[in-house]
């Protein structure tokens, strides 16, 4: 998202009703605090999300709040845990089943994306790739979720 | 209910039903982000707030929920739970900041966008009792501010227009 047009249309739009007399000053006030807040915590969310990025991490997939399978982030390895889960190892694509049908995954440079599943606005191929445990996938419909779990969290065992 | 309030409610819930289906075919394949929306059917909600009570805005609310609910292309229990639960905390947000003297239509809305969105997503943490969903709350909030403005300044043009119009129109 084209966040610096973003915000000059915000502040277009807010002028033209400050000079058209739409607004109080109060709802002026609303505004500017609301949009001081959840830029703040737009931009706190972002940083969270590049601080905790793994790249030794496991992506693991649920299904209706089971694990079906694991990526690791390092190489794009993958363990199933059940017996729908389709791995192809050449091209880095993973299929596990969802409500509405197949819910297709695919690894890359350390992170993992949704690209093809069936569900009414496809929200979850618009989340893009992750490999933060502060940004998980998730196909609402299909019941499917990606959680990232950093290598440390498992065990912080230095050998 | 005289025949009047009654006719014209059943066509702003009508009206909120229409632009709530188009909103959802059309803007998202424009916007290229499903669950950003403008809320046009939300308009209809304000008005009602304004021009008639809270009961009346709250029913058409309601309808129009089950209603997209069971006609929408598309439409999932997920998807009505979060209409629910968005327009719920919308609207109680909206006739509370209504009662403040402070705040004109606009702000009224913008606050009810911001509820919109706080709603869905907590609904979204509920169901789906994934606590890493609440981390898009503040993109959803940073775009909730121009479409509450887009959405308050139809609403009230609307009004407007209502008024000059429509002149035995009771309130």
């Amino acid at each position: 998202m084209h966040a610096v047009g973003f915000f000059k249309y915000t502040m277009h739009v807010i002028k033209a009703s400050v000079e058209a007399k739409d607004m109080k000053r109060n709802d002026i006030v609303l505004i500017v605090l609301l949009l001081m807040v959840s830029a703040g915590a737009l931009l706190g969310v972002r940083h969270l999300q590049n601080l905790t990025a793994s790249e030794d991490g496991t992506a693991r997939v649920f299904y209706q709040g089971e694990l079906v399978l694991e990526i690791e982030l390092k190489d794009g390895s993958a363990t199933a845990h059940h017996e729908d889960v389709i791995i192809d190892m050449d091209e880095h694509i993973y299929i596990v089943p969802g409500n509405l049908g197949d819910v297709t995954i695919r690894y890359r440079d350390h992170q993992v994306e949704v690209i093809d599943e069936t569900s009414p606005r496809n929200i979850c191929q618009h989340q893009g790739r992750t490999n933060s445990p502060y940004k998980p996938l998730t196909c609402l419909p299909n019941d499917v979720v990606i959680r990232i779990q950093r290598a440390t969290d498992s065990d912080g065992i230095v050998q | 209910m005289n025949t009047k309030r009654l006719v014209f409610l059943a066509i702003m819930l009508t009206v909120s039903i229409a632009l709530n289906i188009i909103e959802r075919l059309v803007l998202m394949g424009f916007t290229g982000l499903p669950m950003v929306r403008l809320g046009l059917a939300n308009v209809v909600i304000l008005i009602l707030l304004y021009v008639y009570s809270f009961r009346d805005a709250f029913a058409v609310l309601l309808l129009r929920v089950f209603i997209v609910g069971l006609l929408a292309p598309g439409a999932t229990i997920f998807s009505f739970a979060l209409s629910l639960s968005g327009g719920l905390l919308a609207i109680a947000m909206m006739a509370l900041f209504k009662k403040l003297p402070s705040f004109s239509i606009i702000g009224v809305s913008v606050i009810g966008a911001a509820g919109h969105a706080i709603g869905q997503v907590f609904m979204a943490v509920f169901i789906f009792s994934t606590e890493e969903v609440v981390f898009i709350l503040p993109l959803f909030l940073t775009l909730s501010i121009p479409t509450g403005i887009f959405t308050g300044l139809v609403a009230k043009r609307m009004i407007l227009l209502l008024k000059q119009k429509v002149t035995t129109y009771e309130y």
